[in-house]
């Protein structure tokens, strides 16, 4: 639980005791500052409330319990401790290239929620087919990874920059016309998990 | 009808339409105060499911709630303000 989350969840009960108040003591609305507070407490508050309890649940969907709460993403989450460098995924992971804590969202940044309307009502979707539909043995990417989702990080470092291959497809690289994954072509395995060492922290 | 009671006729009707309105701010506060509860509840829960609450029976009834409140605002009689500062 985060600071942001108890001094919204601290609001979010002022704002209901306020709301008591004023149902008890109907009386408060004949004077100036009652009515005020009755103003207050009915519109602004809950609306001000409510805004900061959906932004607070962006920021928790980004988190990698978040994504992993799933049990269909729990391989996926196995895959991020892969004792093998040649693994996207768990480099990524175990190098804090990326944000262990938000390390999904760093490397899917329009997956569901965070993507256009389509996206998101993909998102409803999955928990629908989670909790009433029927799950397909084989997860998938609605569309092919982007290079996007590299480069956003990796122009500019030098292990990039550098690297003969990546100044050779730079225009491909940045054109999408060469996917990435194309020479880094292993990333989560979700298949061969039980074939591999673990990592252990 | 005398002058007395015309002025019964009123004070009734007035008082009728702020126990009207009184209603519409009971719903109101109910509807809001449960849906910032259940709000606040689904805040502690990290999972995909805890959004889904959040809006529907979270944000739902307080949507409804603030409408109600709006539809209060509407009715609801205007009084003479009786506050003792001495700027009204």
């Amino acid at each position: 639980m985060t600071l942001s989350t108890s001094a919204l969840a601290a609001l979010t009960v002022l704002t209901v005791a306020l709301i008591v108040l004023v149902l008890v003591r109907p009386a408060i609305m004949r004077h100036r500052v009652g009515r005020l507070l009755i103003f207050v407490v009915f519109l602004p508050l809950p609306l001000l409330v409510t805004t900061a309890g959906t932004q607070e649940h962006i920021e928790h969907s980004k988190s990698t319990q978040f994504c992993l709460s799933c049990h269909v993403m729990e391989d996926y989450g196995e895959s991020l401790h892969i004792n093998d460098s040649d693994y996207l995924p768990a480099v990524h992971f175990q190098n804090r290239l990326v944000s262990q804590d938000k390390a999904c969202f760093d490397c899917h940044t329009t997956y569901t929620m965070y993507g256009d309307m389509r996206a998101k009502l993909r998102g409803l979707r999955h928990v629908w087919v989670y909790y009433a539909g029927e799950i397909p043995e084989q997860i998938e990417l609605y569309e092919p990874y982007e290079n996007r989702e590299c480069l956003h990080c990796h122009t500019g470092g030098r292990r990039f920059e550098q690297g003969e291959d990546h100044v050779d497809f730079r225009q491909e690289l940045e054109s999408g016309e060469t996917s990435c994954l194309e020479c880094h072509e292993w990333v989560h395995a979700v298949d061969e998990l039980a074939d591999l060492d673990r990592w252990e922290p | 009808m005398t002058r007395t009671g015309d002025e019964q006729l009123v004070r009734w009707a007035r008082l009728r339409e702020q126990m009207r309105s009184a209603k519409f701010l009971r719903w109101a506060g109910g509807l809001i105060g449960i849906g910032l509860l259940l709000q606040v509840a689904t805040l502690f829960w990290s999972h995909p499911l805890a959004f889904v609450l959040f809006l529907v029976i979270g944000a739902g009834p307080v949507g409804l709630g603030i409408l109600l409140f709006l539809a209060f605002l509407v009715q609801v009689p205007v009084e003479p303000v009786t506050s003792t500062d001495s700027s009204d």
